[in-house]
Parts: C-alpha cells; structure tokens; sequence
C-alpha cells in the first residue's frame, strides 16, 4: 500500500494540513485551476485549502468524477430560532453577497448592525460556520449573540478554549495556530473587523482553510500599507458599502464633532520647539521621511546607533509628551469631565502611560492591555449602569466591542490614522432613544498635533 | 548568512556586560521592576554594543521571578477609589481629589501615599522581584548565542539538520523533543555510523515559504546543539519583504539550558490510564529507535514488556501528523520492522486501519479524541502474535 493507492481510479480530494491534495491524478495532467502545483515529495497535485471551491469546479469542468474527502463539513439542522427584522440596508447587504456568489466584504459603521447581516448569512447558507474575531472581547460577544439567535452550543477556540462545535468562534490568532486541523469543519467563515484579514499570519490562517463561502465584515476596509487587494483574494471583494453619514439620524446616533485647540505656555513651547528642532534635525541629517511606509522603522533603527541619535530619540519622546499631556489639555478635560458627568464618556489616548496619568489625575477607571478581563468586564458592566460615568482608554477599545450607552467621546491623543479616528467615533454611535453623540478632539496648537489631526480627519464622517 | 558568534577581541567587554546586567538584578530582590529598569537605562553603553547589552539584560530578566506586592488589593481598591469619586464628581460641585483618596484612607487605616503607591501595584513596572535563578556571566553569554540562533530559526521556513552522537541516547532525547514540539520531520540514517540527515517542513511550503513552523524549530534547538555533532541549514525570509537567505549553522556539543522534554500529554495520559489496567504488559517509556536503512526511522513513545515471556511490543503516537508520515510507518512494517509496532493515528488524519495486511508485524491504531487504554492494549495482544526476529 502506498499513497498512490488511488492513482488509476478517480481523482480523491483531501484537505492535509491546511492543503487540498488531489490523488490520482497524473503529473502531466492539463486544466487544473490556477494555484495547483505537482508535488514531487508525495506525488500528488496540491493547492492551498481556499483553492478548494475552485478545484471543485475545475474538476467538473474538465468532466472529471472525483471522491471529495476533503470537505468535513455539515448542514446545518437548525435554523435561527429568533428572527430580527432587519433594516433594509442588512437586507441588501445580504442579497448583494449572494449575488457574489456568497464571497465578499460588506462595509457598514460601527453600531450599524453588522452581526446581524452575519446572522442572516448563516441562515441563509446553513453550513457549519467559523466566525474569525480580532479580540477575546469579540470571541465572547460573538458567542452570546449566535446562541441567542440560534439556540445551539457554540464552540469557541482560543483563550484557553478548545471546543469545535458546528457554529464557532474564534480569534485571528487561534484561527493562524489551529487552522491546518481545523480548515476543512467549515463551510462558511466570517471574517469580523476582516480589515486585520492582509497581515502575514492572518492571511495564512484565511489560506489553510477551505470554506467556499467567505463573508467579511469591516467599518474601514483601507490599509495604509497598501495591502487590501489581499482581502480580495482572501474574502472576495466590497459587495456593499454604507458609510456613516448616509445611516446618521435614522440608523445611527446623530453626531457632533468637536475640535478643540490648546495652547502650550511660554516655558513648555520653548522646551517642545528646542526637542523638536534635535528630532528633526536629525531626520533631516539622516534623510529620514517619517511618512514613509519604513518611516519610523529607519528612524529606530539608526537612532540606536549613535548617541545623537539616542539623544534625537528622547527628543522625539519629549515633544510627543508635551504635545498629548499639555497641562492645558488636561485643564480642559476636567471641564469636559464636569460638564458631562452625567453621560457616559470614553476618553481616548495614543499610549497607555497617558492612560494611567489620566486614571490616577481624575480617578477614573482605566482599561489597557495590562487590565485583566475580569475587572475589564467589571469597569464596562459600571460604566454600563451609570456607576462610572467615565473611562480612560488607548487602543483597546478601538473597535468591536459593544458599549451602546456611550454617547461622549473624548480623544486626547492619537495617531494620524483615518481607520482609528473613525473607530472611536463608531464607539459613540449605537442608536439609543433621544440618543445624541459628541465627540471631542483636544490638539495642542502650534504643534505637530495639528497636522495629525488634520490627516485623521480626512474622512466623510468628518465633513 | 552567517551567524557570528561574539568575537573574542569583544568578550571581555561582554563578560562585563553580562556581569553588569547580573549584578543590577542581584541588587533589586525585594524592589519594582520599574527601579530596575530605571537602574539599567543609567548604564553606560556604547550605541555599538546597545543591541548585545539589551539582549544580556532581557535574559538576565528571564531568570527573574517577579509578584505583586502583598498589601492592599488593588483591584478592590480602584473599584472602590472611581465609585467613590464618580460620586463626588456627580454631585456637580467642583471635584475634590483629594478630599476622595483620604476618605478612602481613612476607612481603610492607611495613609494617602500608601493608597495611591497600591493604587496600581499590579502593573508589570509595580511588580517586585522576589527572587532570580541567575548564571554566571559566561552562562549568561552561552543563553545569549542561543538566543541568538533561536532568533534566526524563527524566521526558518525549512530546515536540514545533520547529527551525530556518540551513544543513542543522543538521538532518542532529540527525536523526542521533535515529537514532543510536533515538528514534520524525515529522519534518514547517515552512512558508516555518520549519524542521521533530518528534514523539518510542511505541505504549505510548496506555495508560500512560511515561518509558521520557526517556533517549534527554535525551540528543538537546544537538543540538536546537545549532540556530539551538529549542523543545520535553514533557508530564511529575512526582514520585512522578507528576503531569502540561508543560514548555516554548526557545532559541537553545547552545555545549554533544555527544558527536559517529557512525553506529549496525550501519551502521558495514556500511559498513567495503561498502568491502571489489570494487564500481563508492563508499560514503560520507550527508549528504543528502530531504524529501516533507506526507509527512515521511527522513534516509539511507549514500550510494553510481557511479564512472562519478556516479548517487546512498541507504540508510536503519530497523532495529528500528515498522513505522509502514516504511509511511511506503513512501508517500514511491509519492508519489516525488528520489533512488533502499534501505531496511534488520529482519526483526522483519515486512514483506515485496514490497510495494514493482517500479518505484518505492526497495527493502526485509528482514535477519535483520546487513545483508549483498553483499545491500545488489544492491538499490543493482537500484533504480538506476529513475531519477528528481533534485531537491534
């Protein structure tokens, strides 16, 4: 007995590590799909696993029968017990995916109800689903929401959990590490927040998997690294695109943005210009243009390598410091805190250091990578009920997790990207009765801040 | 690409650096991790040798075992301190921070500074150090090569390596580390006593060269570098376009830190759920490697001995390796194996155990999720019946 046991029968398809292999089949065997390859080393055809639906075809194609015992995926036996009327805008996302052929990208904002056209996929396709979060946050709101719809145990692989059940979830992270096992189980995979989906790792773990039905879900689908043609090939492409200023007012909360400029003393704008002027000099001495795509990475790599460039670093600390945490910008947010201690306020930063300042400075609660989830659930849950009327935060709560009470938005600091600024706006609009959201953005004037802003800015919601 | 080892013109100064960085953590048991950190920063250091003195400390760390300060619970204590000041704040009068911390000292019988210095003391800067397992500054410096070796093979996207030992115990701790790190491998056996050839990559490498398999390579280091003789060439993508380029490494015998690899918990498991069993086998962990020229070598997990007749029966756990793997076991027992095998495959790996002629020295093993006791014992009866001469 040998592997090519098959060979002079019909052709046996088997999905092994993350790769279909196709037994039985000829080294000079013309017609195949694009993305096979001989291997020498087991004698067989391959391809990666998200060829699968393709080969399929292609055998067909070429009138070929063919053993699948690839697929180990199931139909669903049950269907969603609990039906959400959708809005209209869920329904044409869905008809638009089937007419791609239930492989795309829809794109609506965040408090838009992007779960539900995922609900609505499932139902619709009835295979066994895996749904690919970004976050553990996201791996157990996803997983309450599916069996509130659905009535079944779902699975959930990743933090701890290994349970592979016919709906489950799991993170980005898992889904790269167990994909190779697990990349035959399904035939639908919804990539959430699928913007993640173009990183090297990500994009292997979309790869080893061969559910023909792909649906991915984003609020801001564009990468600054010019890799989402990749989401393309992984997922399909944008079948539908709602943006937030066109849901505003029905759908979503109505929304006010507010820019506020401070200003830096006389002793602190003598100090942020004097750092500034070593930081960019050395830039300039370097050739260094920080917004380039290897930008910061060059300026890194050879500030470490002299003691100018050690001292160039601390500068472009400095400047950076004096900039986010200007006493007069904290002035401000203590009034911003009064004035809204009866709302629910998120108060956004670019670093966690500024977020433990914030915390300890105004006693609110902080959440971090550092915060356990169990005091993290604990600080959203109060926040929830009003006991915190607000919380400090960096990155974290960006994106995807649920905090419809939200309505104040307070960004002290943050990096110039477009996708972030949109995100923690997201994070105040769940509409909610009578429900009106601001969002403020304190800038330190005269600094580098200033530009920052204008480039986050550059965005429809915005206008 | 060449890995190169600190130069000897350079490894007094090392030696200092390592001694420096071992010296700074012997000093602050018992402090934060932040004064530690804040201590290291006032060293002075070369921007050339920046990368190697923070690579030194980040291992000296390593060797650190650090915990929160027992005192006030600083969860507790948060929740307590932001309740107590949303409340002050919604009172709508200006808000008095002060005035909330020494309420809340005063119910708690501490005084401010405490309360703030608790406030977040669970943050990995609070942390103290309670107590460091530190090497000699030589140790210190072999961690670092390591490391550094490790460091490329993260990068690896498959990897040769040659071996020799002078005994087979050599072999059998690194083919079970293999194992144990579920690495794909070929082992072939090298001419004249020259060693074995072993061959690390997997399915995905004929489309895209991944480093996916980089960690599991990096961490069987340590028991390729514990052999007599070694080499490995591993073909790399470098950087962030990730640039091809091979690296060669080679050596003798390395007195390196190895975690003892163990058996995999799915044959430990096993094994404790054997010797419950009434059963005239006496289970043990094998130490056997049972080679095939020009075929390849497997390596059993576990070894059953009659009680009676002293007969010799093996196990290999091939678990969720490639089906490839499956069908070579498959061809050593047609070609004849010197001992009776069991091997255990999951059943993901879709074979049938009938593919086995019913007479050849060796059995498949075909499991849902766990391996049963019972089942494995029936295969161990049924393929001692077929003897085969024994030859080591």
């Amino acid at each position: 007995m040998s592997e090519d046991a098959t060979q002079g029968s019909a052709p046996c398809l088997r999905f092994v590590a993350g790769t279909i292999e196709i037994a039985g089949l000829p080294a000079n065997t013309a017609g195949l799909p694009g993305g096979c390859a001989w291997d020498e080393r087991s004698a067989c055809w391959r391809a990666p696993a998200c060829r699968y639906a393709d080969i399929v075809r292609g055998l067909r194609a070429l009138g070929l029968a063919y053993a699948d015992e690839a697929r180990h995926y199931d139909t669903l036996t049950t269907a969603a017990l609990v039906h959400r009327e959708p809005r209209p805008y869920q329904t044409a996302a869905l008809a638009a995916w089937r007419i791609a052929g239930f492989r795309g990208v829809v794109v609506l904002p965040t408090g838009a109800g992007k779960t539900l056209v995922a609900h609505l996929a499932i139902d619709d396709r009835k295979r066994s689903t895996l749904v690919v979060t970004p976050t553990l946050d996201l791996v157990h709101q996803w997983h309450d929401g599916l069996r509130a719809t659905f009535g079944a145990k779902i699975g959930i692989v990743g933090g701890g959990d290994y349970d592979v059940q016919a709906l489950t979830v799991t993170t980005y992270d898992s889904a790269y590490l167990h994909m190779e096992h697990l990349g035959c189980r399904f035939g639908l995979v919804v990539f959430d927040e699928c913007h993640h989906l173009p990183g090297e790792s990500y994009a292997l773990g979309a790869r080893l998997c061969l559910a023909p039905f792909r649906l991915g879900l984003t609020a801001t689908p564009e990468r600054t690294d010019g890799r989402d043609p990749l989401i393309d090939e992984l997922v399909g492409p944008i079948v539908y695109r709602k943006d937030i200023v066109e849901l505003t007012g029905e759908y979503l909360a109505d929304y006010e943005t507010v820019r506020v400029s401070v200003d830096l003393s006389a002793d602190e704008r003598a100090e942020y210009e004097r750092e500034r002027g070593l930081y960019r000099q050395f830039l300039r001495d370097n050739g260094i243009v920080m917004t380039g795509p290897r930008g910061f990475s060059d300026f890194i790599i050879r500030s470490s390598r002299t003691e100018e460039g050690r001292r160039a670093f601390a500068a472009y600390r400095r400047q950076r410091e004096i900039a986010f945490t200007a006493p007069a910008k904290l002035d401000y947010l203590e009034r911003l805190l009064h004035q809204h201690r009866r709302d629910r306020t998120i108060v956004f930063t670019q670093d966690n250091a500024t977020v433990y300042l914030l915390s300890r400075r105004f006693l609110i609660p902080a959440i971090t990578h550092h915060t356990k989830v169990s005091e993290r659930s604990a600080i959203l849950a109060a926040f929830s009920q009003g006991q915190y009327a607000a919380l400090a935060t960096s990155k974290v709560l960006n994106e995807g997790v649920d905090i419809p009470e939200a309505n104040v938005a307070i960004v002290m600091s943050g990096s110039g990207s477009v996708r972030e600024h949109v995100q923690r706006l997201g994070r105040i609009l769940r509409k909610g009765e009578g429900k009106r959201a601001v969002l403020y953005e304190l800038v330190t004037g005269g600094t580098s801040e200033s530009m920052t802003s204008m480039r986050r800015r550059d965005h429809v919601a915005y206008h | 690409m060449i890995v190169v080892p600190i130069a000897e013109a350079e490894r007094p100064r090392a030696r200092e650096l390592a001694a420096t960085a071992l010296a700074l953590v012997r000093a602050h048991v018992g402090l934060p991790r932040g004064a530690l950190l804040e201590a290291w920063n006032q060293v002075a250091i070369t921007p050339a040798e920046n990368r190697l003195a923070r690579a030194l400390f980040k291992l000296a760390l390593d060797a650190c075992e650090f915990e929160e300060s027992a005192g006030l619970d600083p969860v507790e204590l948060r929740r307590e301190i932001f309740t107590s000041a949303a409340a002050a704040r919604a009172w709508g009068h200006d808000f008095d921070r002060a005035a909330v911390l020494a309420d809340i000292a005063q119910a708690r019988g501490a005084d401010i500074d405490t309360i703030e210095e608790a406030l977040y003391s669970d943050l990995p800067t609070a942390h103290v150090l309670r107590k460091a397992d530190l090497p000699s500054p030589d140790g210190l410096l072999a961690r670092h090569e390591l490391a550094s070796h490790q460091a490329v093979l993260l990068r690896a996207v498959k990897v040769r390596a040659h071996v020799f030992s002078a005994n087979a115990g050599g072999y059998r701790a690194l083919f079970r580390k293999l194992k144990f790190h579920r690495l794909l491998h070929a082992i072939t056996e090298l001419d004249r006593g020259a060693g074995y050839a072993i061959d690390l990559d997997g399915p995905m490498s004929l489309f895209e060269q991944t480093t996916k398999y980089g960690l599991s390579l990096a961490l069987a280091l340590p028991a390729i570098m514990a052999c007599d003789a070694w080499e490995v060439r591993a073909d790399l993508r470098w950087g962030k376009d990730r640039r091809p380029l091979r690296c060669h490494l080679r050596g003798g015998r390395e007195s390196l830190p190895s975690d003892n690899a163990g058996l995999p918990d799915e044959v430990a498991a096993l094994l404790a759920d054997l010797r419950q069993q009434e059963s005239p086998w006496q289970v043990s962990p094998s130490e056997a490697i049972l080679a095939l020229p020009g075929l390849g070598v497997c390596v059993p997990d576990l070894e059953f001995v009659h009680r009676d007749s002293g007969q010799r029966v093996f196990l290999e756990v091939l678990g969720f390796w490639s089906r490839a793997a499956v069908w070579k076991r498959v061809e050593m027992a047609e070609a004849g194996l010197p001992f009776p095998v069991v091997f255990a495959v999951s059943k993901h790996l879709r074979v049938s155990e009938e593919i086995l002629p019913a007479d050849a020295p060796a059995a498949l093993y075909v499991y849902a999720r766990t391996m049963n006791a019972r089942a494995v014992f029936e295969r161990v009866e049924a393929v001692a019946g077929r003897l085969v001469p024994a030859v080591e």
